[in-house]
């Protein structure tokens, strides 16, 4: 019975419902016939005879029934039971027949697990940055409203009565509260700290959804000129600056000069729309009697709450109307003055650095990413459908002997898929354990503050989804196209590729080899933008500063105090050794404080500008390295009781005097004061590295003495003679001159300018290394076709070579074809990255994004590894010995 | 035999088709007669109930079953123990030895004066 019991299992395992049914009732039949054939024998009528059967049996439908459905389930379980062994079978031999392909295994997960790896790490960036809401109560109603000057919309801010009649005389909001985050000293007669305060108003917390969890809110009484000044703080400020005590309500602490009451302690978590703040504190009882009234001195963020159904853009009109009706009413301040009302997430992403705009680097990285994984996954594809070729044998001869196409199929998919799943498993470790590290290159602006990069689970869940898609869409055309090859045929061995197949691959290659022009291209772009960058001349010398900063506030620095202690400061760390110069100013450049005013030639009041506004002693431009062009710096002699001297920005004289002749001049100040120009400096990039200064939009510098306008806020600028100083020496320096004066953002100043090129560098390293990655799968991809295609020719070479062809003649043949592909390849991938460049515009500096030697040396760079790709086994094809091949076929 | 049949018991059944199967691959028609007789037709086993045991059996995989050609020239489905049927048929003849030993000892106890 053994050959009917395997063939009797074969068709068994092929039962269908209605099968079932037809064994039981041919089985019962069965029992029925044989009991009337008895029963006739012993010699009853057929007809009596059956009846009797029937009688004896019983209600056979119902037998019928009954037995049908155990029958049934026994067959659903076999069926089962075979699925899962056969898929258990499946992934044993998938592993098996990979372990056997080690080559060709290992080069397909571990290209795949680059990609997934990559992807996995964007896509917890992309989850995180746009996709999460923001940790308020309906985030999505949350906007920002930008006081802007027209007609360019700079973003300038608002005063504080301007960011209540935005709130009053529009129908748009619920709320509407003032913004601004500012650093404070906050003492408690212990010692100070250095805080992030945000200036808001009493809707604040409430707009955010947020209770404090002790104390008491804001209240609009609080936010009066002389109501006494109150403060909340911050969880962690609780914590560890009082200990976490309850009865810290009601105690008294100094914010700079003014001492505030305690009122609420804000739940732990929350640091306010900045993600650092410690301390939230009303304006008005803080500044001067005017502050409510005047409407010129704008430096005021707003926050605001759409009512429900109104969407950003209608309450934009609404603003903008009540922007228009403003400046009619008070057109000395508000004339040309606008406000843009922009959702709160976008704010944070316009927010930073220029050339960060970060959906637009994500978009760029993003693309660059999918076409990675495009690559990866083409490459995958490619890499089955030659090898499905060198093992058509395999699979016709399991055709042969009985294996259905659809299980052919399936066990192809099956490799694929357990390649993949390796691949991409491989790639989210990769992406768990390396994220971290890759985020923490990232430029601090780039991302949101509220973003907090991680591969979470959510973000494991999208991946292992990506991976299981490519995993199928790797394995499904290579399956059917192997499982499809004619039976006949192969057996025979007449190993033809049909051309179905050949235009597929080569299809494939081609992609391949445009993406990876894609890639390289933009990489080139990057690098090109980044080493523009990094040879602008910036104007100073950042080598060996160090630069910190001081707030010199409270009653003791009166412009007495702040002159004794700059000088004491000053005269103390030049004795520290190894220092070579000491200099203090309103802002050292790049550090991102600046404070900008107008003024005006005294012959010509009407045509005042806009200009940055720095207050530096004498040796701030010896200690930054900034040439003095015509006449003389500032000097000890420019200070109270002398005349207002200015030096000038070369670009402010430009723009100011006929051929830049400003020595002598004079200037009127926003106050009527008169200045003298008495020197012309260098252009100093003192804001953004990548904007010039001769741009018609960028204001100008005038640098005033500080002893003339002595401010408060200070960076103390340290040149050391051979290497930047410690930090630890300013902290020691300042810390004994004046306890009481915490010093903060201590940095040399050539990392302030490195974190300026650390998005390009950012870009370069990532769209480069992506480049690189791209170029070898698109490399690995040639080969394989390439390789597929002198195997499938080598009988048409071997009769040429054996009829004395010569060997650079079919070499030529080889690398005809894959040359074709090649610039093919190039010229869609030239056309694709043309396209590619429109996007990333705004990310490149002082390069276009069509840009020809970008271009060239991507195409260039693949062309030769393409071309090696290729050469590999054209040469092996002509060094084979044609008699061997001959005899094999 | 006249006198009354008497009723199977539930589950007695099972282990009377194991044990009848055991013999030899047969279809379910002449295992009803082979336990017939070997039963003197004491016991009245219903069809119906005998096919669902067969059926029961094989979804138990005690049991195999095959198509063939019976002794009459028809196609018939033939039954045969599984090796799993074999030690099954063991387990439950020592079972219903061991059961049928307690009873007796019981029933033919000498009465207690």
């Amino acid at each position: 019975m053994g050959m009917i019991e395997g063939i009797r299992r074969q068709l068994r395992l092929r039962l269908s419902a209605s099968d079932t049914e037809q064994e039981v009732a041919d089985e019962l039949r069965f029992h029925i016939d044989t009991r009337v054939e008895e029963l006739v024998r012993g010699g009853a009528t057929e007809a009596e005879a059956r009846a009797r059967a029937h009688r004896e049996f019983g209600d056979v439908a119902a037998a019928q029934a009954e037995l049908s459905a155990v029958d049934r389930r026994r067959v659903q379980g076999e069926r089962r039971a075979e699925l899962i062994s056969d898929l258990v079978q499946d992934m044993h031999f998938a592993v098996r027949t990979l372990l056997r392909a080690r080559t060709f295994a290992v080069t397909a997960a571990l290209t795949l697990a680059l990609a997934v790896g990559v992807t996995t790490g964007l896509v917890a960036v992309v989850d995180q940055t746009l996709l999460r809401p923001l940790p308020f109560a309906a985030p999505d109603e949350l906007v920002m409203l930008n006081g802007v000057a027209l007609p360019e919309r700079d973003v300038r801010g608002g005063s504080y009565a301007e960011v209540s009649d935005w709130g009053s005389h529009t129908n748009s909001f619920t709320a509407v509260s003032i913004y601004n985050a500012l650093p404070y000293n906050l003492s408690d007669g212990a010692g100070a700290v250095h805080v992030r305060g945000e200036m808001v108003s009493a809707s604040y917390l409430d707009l955010l959804g947020v209770r404090p969890q002790l104390g008491r809110d804001l209240r609009p009484s609080d936010d009066v000129y002389g109501a006494e000044p109150v403060v909340l703080i911050s969880h962690g400020l609780w914590q560890t600056q009082f200990g976490g005590a309850r009865d810290v309500i009601g105690r008294s602490v100094r914010l700079d000069a003014t001492s505030a009451t305690i009122i609420g302690i804000l739940p732990a978590g929350f640091r306010g729309l900045s993600f650092e703040a410690d301390v939230w504190l009303p304006l008005l009882p803080y500044a001067g009697p005017t502050m409510a009234e005047q409407r010129g001195g704008r430096f005021l963020g707003a926050l605001a709450r759409l009512r429900p159904g109104v969407s950003a853009a209608v309450a934009e009109q609404d603003a903008q109307r009540a922007a228009a009706a403003l400046a009619e009413r008070y057109p000395d301040t508000n004339r040309d003055r606008s406000v843009d009302v922009v959702t709160l997430r976008e704010s944070y992403l316009r927010s930073g650095q220029a050339l960060t705009d970060t959906r637009t680097l994500l978009l760029v990285v993003a693309g660059a990413v999918a076409l990675l994984l495009l690559i990866a996954v083409v490459n995958v594809m490619n890499l089955q459908l030659v090898r499905g070729l060198s093992r058509s044998g395999e699979v016709a001869v399991r055709h042969a002997l009985g294996a259905g196409r659809g299980r052919i199929v399936r066990q192809l998919m099956t490799e694929s898929l357990v390649l993949t799943l390796a691949g991409g498993t491989l790639g989210i470790g990769l992406a768990i354990a390396g994220t971290r590290a890759v985020v923490a290159l990232l430029p601090s602006d780039v991302l949101p503050p509220y973003a907090v990069v991680a591969v979470d689970a959510r973000v494991i869940a999208i991946a292992l989804t990506v991976v299981v898609v490519a995993g199928v869409l790797a394995g499904l055309v290579p399956a059917f196209r192997t499982s499809g090859e004619r039976t006949a045929s192969e057996l025979r061995g007449s190993r033809s590729g049909g051309p179905r197949g050949a235009l597929l691959q080569h299809g494939l290659v081609v992609g391949e080899v445009a993406l990876a022009v894609v890639l390289l291209s933009t990489a080139a772009l990057m690098v090109r933008s980044l080493s523009a960058q990094l040879a602008i001349d910036t104007g100073f010398d950042a080598s060996n500063v160090t630069a910190g900063r001081v707030m010199l506030i409270g009653d003791a620095y009166d412009t007495p105090g702040r002159t004794r202690f700059i000088e004491a400061v000053t005269e103390r760390l030049r004795r520290v050794p190894g220092v070579a110069d000491v200099a203090i100013g309103s802002d050292a450049p790049l550090r991102g404080n600046f404070s900008a005013s107008f003024i005006a030639p005294a012959d010509r009041p009407d045509s005042a500008l806009r200009y940055y506004r720095h207050r530096v002693t004498p040796s701030y431009f010896s200690a930054l390295g900034i040439p003095v062009l015509r006449g003389r710096g500032l000097a000890e002699t420019d200070r109270d009781g002398t005349h207002t001297v200015v030096v000038v920005s070369e670009a402010f004289a430009q723009r100011v005097f006929e051929n830049g002749d400003a020595v002598g001049r004079r200037l009127v100040l926003g106050n009527a004061d008169t200045v003298v120009v008495v020197g012309v400096a260098g252009n100093v990039r003192q804001r953004v590295l990548t904007t010039s200064l001769f741009d018609p939009g960028e204001d100008p510098d005038v640098y005033f003495a500080w002893a003339q306008q002595p401010v408060g806020g200070l960076d103390i600028i340290v040149r050391g003679r051979h290497a930047p100083i410690e930090a630890g020496i300013m902290y020691a320096v300042i810390q004994d001159i004046a306890p009481e004066i915490p010093l903060f953002n201590v940095e040399p100043l050539a990392t302030t300018l490195s974190v300026q090129t650390a998005s390009a560098r950012f870009g370069s390293l990532l769209l480069g290394s992506f480049g690189l990655m791209g170029l070898a799968l698109a490399a690995v991809g040639l080969y394989g076709v390439m390789a597929f295609l002198v195997h499938a020719r080598r009988r048409e070479i071997a009769v040429r070579m054996a009829i004395g062809a010569a060997p650079q003649g079919v070499l030529a043949i080889v690398l005809k074809r894959g040359l074709a592909l090649i610039l093919a390849g190039s010229a869609l991938g030239i056309l694709l990255a043309l396209a590619a460049g429109r996007v990333f515009a705004n990310l490149l500096y002082g390069v276009r994004p069509v840009d020809l030697p970008s271009l060239a040396a991507a195409v260039l760079t693949l062309a030769a590894c393409a071309l090696a790709a290729t050469l590999v086994p054209a040469l092996r094809a002509v060094r084979t010995d044609p008699q061997l091949v001959l005899r094999a076929e | 035999m006249d006198g009354e049949e008497l009723q199977v018991l539930q589950g007695t059944l099972d282990v009377l088709v194991l044990k009848t199967v055991s013999h030899g691959a047969a279809h379910g028609y002449a295992i009803a007669g082979r336990i017939r007789a070997l039963t003197d037709g004491e016991l009245q086993i219903e069809d119906r109930a005998l096919y669902l045991s067969l059926h029961r059996l094989e979804a138990r995989g005690w049991l195999e079953s095959d198509w063939g050609l019976s002794e009459n020239n028809r196609r018939a489905k033939f039954y045969q123990l599984t090796a799993a049927g074999r030690r099954e048929l063991q387990r439950e003849q020592e079972r219903w030895r061991r059961y049928a030993a307690a009873v007796f000892k019981v029933l033919d106890a000498a009465p207690v004066r």
